[in-house]
């Protein structure tokens, strides 16, 4: 199981990470998204032993991972940017990579070499970015990791590409019962993927929880509503537990809207006020994401005068 | 051990060498770049140069016993061994300035401990093999051309573990430097920074105290160059710099030219060695720790260590404004103060500029540039105060043994070794006379103390002769009963402090050493080129005018005599009957070593002694009545023009930048224009008139102190080509010549 309890992190005056805690059990995905420059990456790299955190503990299976060469080669950390050395090939890393994990595995490289269809002999730096990500995942999966920490995983990749990998993840994990913590901008692909989902925002946890709660504690809305609008406004807060009422798009009299609660408590709540129409339907990670991350209102006709 | 135990261990092994491995591969350049500029450096040098190698050198009784390095490129070898060692810290280390490969190697299975130790294994075996394989190579050429010697292997070890620790030095100071920077840029800014701060702090210092620090004789020359009076403090301390601290062992132990006295090559000291090798340990457990410390988010981060940048910042600064300083200091001293902290506060600028900062706010940074302003102010401060007074007390309490001091009279009378420079119309010597009576060290120390709390004065002239500034070597040391030497030393003296010099040839110990300049010695010891001329030069007699020359062909017996009777007057006159005397010269004696040159025109050369004979030298005159060998110059000299100029140093466009002798002593010339001081038009003064020449030349002198000013005088005879140039005191001067 990897484990953060209480992390912090700062980078001099300005914190990245605060208090923030999660657990990803063996043979599960978690998911972990967030809007840019939220603390993703330093996380993962806080979980995976590069960086140190200032306070609070990273744990794999009850040990700390900083400085512990054993936990370290149970893992792998696929970075967002392509990290290889300069001039050097697909081989050339397998010939570096493979002293050093020794659980690594050349019957997987080839096999996914062959797989991904990538040039071993080429260099790398002439890949396009796609080539690039895949020959990262190409060497991540080679050393046969029991940890693994994949930063913008699908970054660079096209639609067909993307869910035969995440495929490839599924299998990875339920087969070798290793654990995955995922970041990625592609919620779809996250969606279907992961088990778990954590959700970073102003350097905390903001949602932590597996995709089946989400899906079921939380509604997407779509209703009719003719009666004047401070009517809804004002009883949703009495009447309901609805904790916000967000994204609401005026569309005539069509509403949409976000409601914390079970399709049925959903349903009996936006009756009560009047609404008609109602048609409820699980929420999309995407739409979850943008609950949490309000959009900035941009006059782009004075931008762009 | 259980079996997984052992797997673990096996496991660990072979990724520690697998890591050593990888390193070795992407580093063998450097390994393979220096071991080949050393093997030119150091093999090829000493024996494969033609006309310069040791199989074919030409030296006399087989002297040259061995030569590891040649003399001619040591600056060469030490800079490739920084340069190496740089190179080396700095390629094995530069990935944590690598975002990306920062990340792949702290991701994986080893410590950070580890990753140094496995670096630092590598990058100290590199230069160990680089340096080791060449001086093995030259050992066994030096074997082949000249034989097995003592010491040959002893000095090779020392010189390998000089050059090794002195790349390893630099290695390590790369390795620290690239923890504490962001880019390559920052890396060898500070590895700069680090490797030059004791060069920066000696040559900054050293060039205020030359500016400031009145007395002070670190790193002084004399004005010929021949001499160093003090080592300048970057020789003094360089044990403690990691680029010079080889330099004279290197200098010393690369090759023995056995001389007559020994066939011992010089014994090595390891203190310096072993010094430096302490340190390179508690060097690299600094960047062991460091690199433990290290945050990996600040890769390829500039701008991240401030107080690094406050050293690079401080360390240009001073280094920059102490150069601007002192280069305007003889012009200006508030402009090269305010040169000076513009310079310096550019250089804080320039720094800000480039990055080195980071963001450190303009304010903050104001506030420390203000910060170092002060201590540099605080050290002009000491410096200009000579330590707050620390030179008078220690004229004042010290007790010596011996003590120094510059001779500067009458150079036919001085019995010291002595350097010098002539031309065929002025001279000057430098020479040191050590003395030991208490009555010496109480002169010296009252001569000294009149220097010391005179202050460095504006060179330039004055109507009142005594106060006239001109360049010259005084120094002043004190030599304690262990042999510790303390110098100091004035660049300038007052006419009135240089004749208040003369007042040590009062003391009974320069008395008794001039007189032995008169005396019967063993040749073997003679070293001194004044008492060489006394006892075998070519003796020479002349009139007042130098016109009529005749060479005395004298038996030992008959020098003795007369140099007997010369030791005997100079002991019983005076200063002022020797240096200002009344009376005008009545014959001229010569003692020369190079009397076919200079028996003509007179001019003054170290292998040359003048005596000018005035009728205070009765004993000399007599001796040379009674030999008839006065009647040759007593003839009568008719004069058919004297041309004057006064005797001011700063009466011309060029400013004095040279010293010269005090002691006028006449010569002879061709032309009229051939005054020890050159001038512009117009200043010369010619008198034809005989009733004038009559009056001028009652004053003329030959040999006269030149302290209590007057005039030069260019005395053209009846009859005869060229001109006699003479002396006219102040005190002697006609009216007529003063209107």
């Amino acid at each position: 199981m990897i484990e953060a309890e209480c992390i912090t992190k700062n980078f001099g005056d300005f914190t990245v990470l605060s208090d923030v805690s999660l657990k990803v059990k063996k043979g599960e995905i978690y998911g972990l998204i967030g809007y840019n420059g939220v603390g993703k990456t330093t996380l993962l790299k806080i979980l995976s032993g590069i960086y140190r955190a200032d306070s609070g503990t990273a744990r794999i299976n009850g040990r700390s991972v900083y400085e512990n060469p054993q936990m370290k080669q149970k893992c792998f950390f696929m970075t967002e940017e392509a990290a290889f050395f300069h001039q050097f090939s697909l081989n050339k890393m397998r010939k570096f990579y493979s002293g050093y994990y020794p659980k690594w595995s050349d019957e997987t490289f080839k096999g996914l070499v062959e797989w991904f269809g990538v040039d071993p002999v080429m260099k790398i730096s002439r890949f396009s970015k796609g080539m690039q990500r895949q020959a990262s995942l190409i060497l991540a999966f080679s050393t046969r990791p029991e940890y693994l920490f994949l930063d913008e995983a699908f970054d660079g990749l096209d639609y067909s590409m993307r869910r035969q990998i995440c495929e490839m993840f599924r299998y990875y994990v339920e087969t070798e019962e290793a654990s995955m913590l995922v970041s990625s901008h592609n919620l779809k692909e996250l969606e279907d993927l992961a088990d778990h989902i954590g959700m970073l925002c102003d350097g905390k946890l903001a949602f932590d929880g597996s995709t089946k709660y989400m899906r079921e504690n939380y509604q997407a809305c779509e209703f009719i509503y003719k009666e004047d609008m401070s009517g809804l406004l004002s009883v949703r807060h009495e009447l309901l537990e609805i904790k916000k009422c967000v994204n609401e798009e005026y569309r005539k009299n069509r509403y949409y809207c976000i409601i914390n609660g079970s399709e049925e408590e959903a349903c009996r709540s936006l009756s009560q006020v009047g609404a008609e129409n109602i048609q409820i339907r699980p929420i999309q990670l995407e739409e979850f994401f943008l609950k949490e991350r309000k959009e900035r209102d941009a006059d782009w006709k004075e931008i762009f005068k | 051990m259980t079996l997984i135990g052992k797997k673990f261990s096996n496991e660990k092994k072979n990724i520690i060498r697998h890591d050593i491995g990888f390193i070795l591969g992407k580093n063998g350049w450097i390994f393979l770049v220096g071991t080949a500029v050393f093997m030119v450096l150091i093999p090829f040098f000493t024996a494969g140069l033609p006309g310069d190698s040791i199989f074919d050198i030409e030296v006399t009784h087989d002297q040259l016993k061995f030569r590891l390095i040649n003399e001619n490129i040591f600056t060469a070898v030490m800079a490739v061994s920084v340069i190496m060692g740089l190179m080396t810290g700095s390629c094995i280390f530069r990935f944590v300035q690598d975002k990306k490969e920062t990340t792949i190697f702290f991701s994986m299975g080893m410590t950070r401990t580890q990753i140094f130790i496995n670096r630092m294994s590598v990058a100290f075996s590199m230069l160990a093999v680089m340096t080791a394989v060449p001086m093995l190579l030259s050992v066994i050429l030096n074997v082949s051309a000249l034989g097995m010697y003592q010491a040959l292997i002893r000095n090779a070890l020392f010189l390998w573990a000089g050059l090794f620790l002195m790349a390893s030095v630099s290695c390590v100071v790369s390795v620290i430097m690239c923890f504490i920077s962001g880019s390559l840029m920052e890396l060898m800014v500070y590895w700069i920074c680090g490797m030059s701060a004791p060069t920066v702090l000696c040559l900054g210092f050293n060039m205020l105290m030359k500016k400031l620090y009145w007395g002070n004789a670190w790193g002084v020359t004399t004005y010929s160059g021949a001499e160093q009076i003090r080592e300048s403090l970057l020789e003094k301390f360089s044990f403690l710099n990691p680029i010079l601290f080889f330099k004279n062992d290197l200098a010393s132990h690369s090759q023995f030219m056995r001389p007559l006295s020994t066939d011992v090559p010089e014994d090595v000291s390891w203190i310096v060695i072993a010094g430096w090798f302490a340190a390179l340990i508690i060097m690299t457990a600094a960047a062991w720790w460091l690199l433990r410390c290290w945050k990996a988010e600040n890769s390829g981060i500039t701008g991240n260590n401030r107080l690094m940048a406050e050293m690079t910042a401080a360390f240009t600064g001073f280094i920059v404004f102490s150069f601007v300083f002192s280069y305007l200091f003889d012009s200006s001293v508030w402009l090269s103060v305010a040169a000076g902290l513009a310079a310096f506060a550019a250089t804080h600028m320039f720094w800000k500029k480039a990055g080195i900062f980071g963001s450190v706010k303009k304010r903050s940074q104001f506030i420390s540039a203000l910060l170092q302003a002060s201590v540099i102010a605080v050290i002009c401060v000491v410096f200009s105060t000579g330590f707050f007074g620390g030179t008078e007390r220690f004229i004042k309490k010290s007790e010596v043994a011996q003590v120094k001091v510059n001779y500067t009279g009458d150079p036919s009378c001085l019995y010291e070794e002595a350097t010098g420079s002539s031309t065929g119309h002025g001279y000057y010597v430098v020479s040191h006379l050590k003395l030991e009576d208490i009555e010496s060290i109480n002169k010296t120390k009252d001569l000294h103390m009149m220097f010391q709390q005179s202050g460095r004065k504006p060179m330039k002239g004055s109507d009142n002769p005594e106060e006239v500034v001109i360049p010259y070597d005084i120094s002043f040391s004190y030599i304690e009963e262990d042999g510790t030497e303390c110098t100091w030393y004035y660049d300038r003296a007052s006419y009135g402090q240089l004749e208040s010099m003369l007042e040590i040839e009062n003391l009974s110990e320069v008395k008794s050493g001039q007189k032995g300049l008169f005396e019967a010695s063993d040749s073997g010891s003679v070293k001194v080129l004044t008492k060489q001329a006394y006892d075998v030069g070519t003796i020479y007699i002349t009139d007042p005018y130098l016109s009529e020359t005749y060479e005395l062909t004298l038996g030992e017996d008959m020098r003795r005599q007369l140099l007997k009777a010369i030791g005997e007057d100079i002991s019983q006159m005076t200063l002022d009957e020797r240096y200002f005397p009344e009376e005008s010269t009545e014959a001229v004696l010569m003692f020369s070593q190079t009397g076919e040159d200079d028996s003509k025109y007179f001019a003054y050369h170290l292998d040359n002694t003048f005596l000018y004979l005035t009728s205070r030298y009765k004993n000399t005159l007599k001796w040379l009545e009674e030999n008839e060998l006065l009647q040759y110059v007593k003839g009568e000299q008719k004069i058919e023009s004297i041309t004057l100029q006064r005797m001011n140093p700063y009466i011309g466009i060029n400013i004095p930048d040279y010293p010269m002798g005090m002691y006028f002593m006449s010569y002879f010339a061709d032309s009229s224009d051939d005054f020890m001081i050159q001038k512009d038009f117009g200043n010369k003064y010619v008198i034809d008139d005989p009733d004038k020449i009559q009056e001028v030349t009652a004053g003329l002198r030959n040999g006269y102190y030149m302290s209590r000013g007057g005039y030069l005088a260019a005395v053209k005879l009846d009859g005869q080509d060229g001109y006699r140039y003479m002396f006219l005191p102040e005190i002697y001067v006609p009216d007529f010549v003063r209107k």
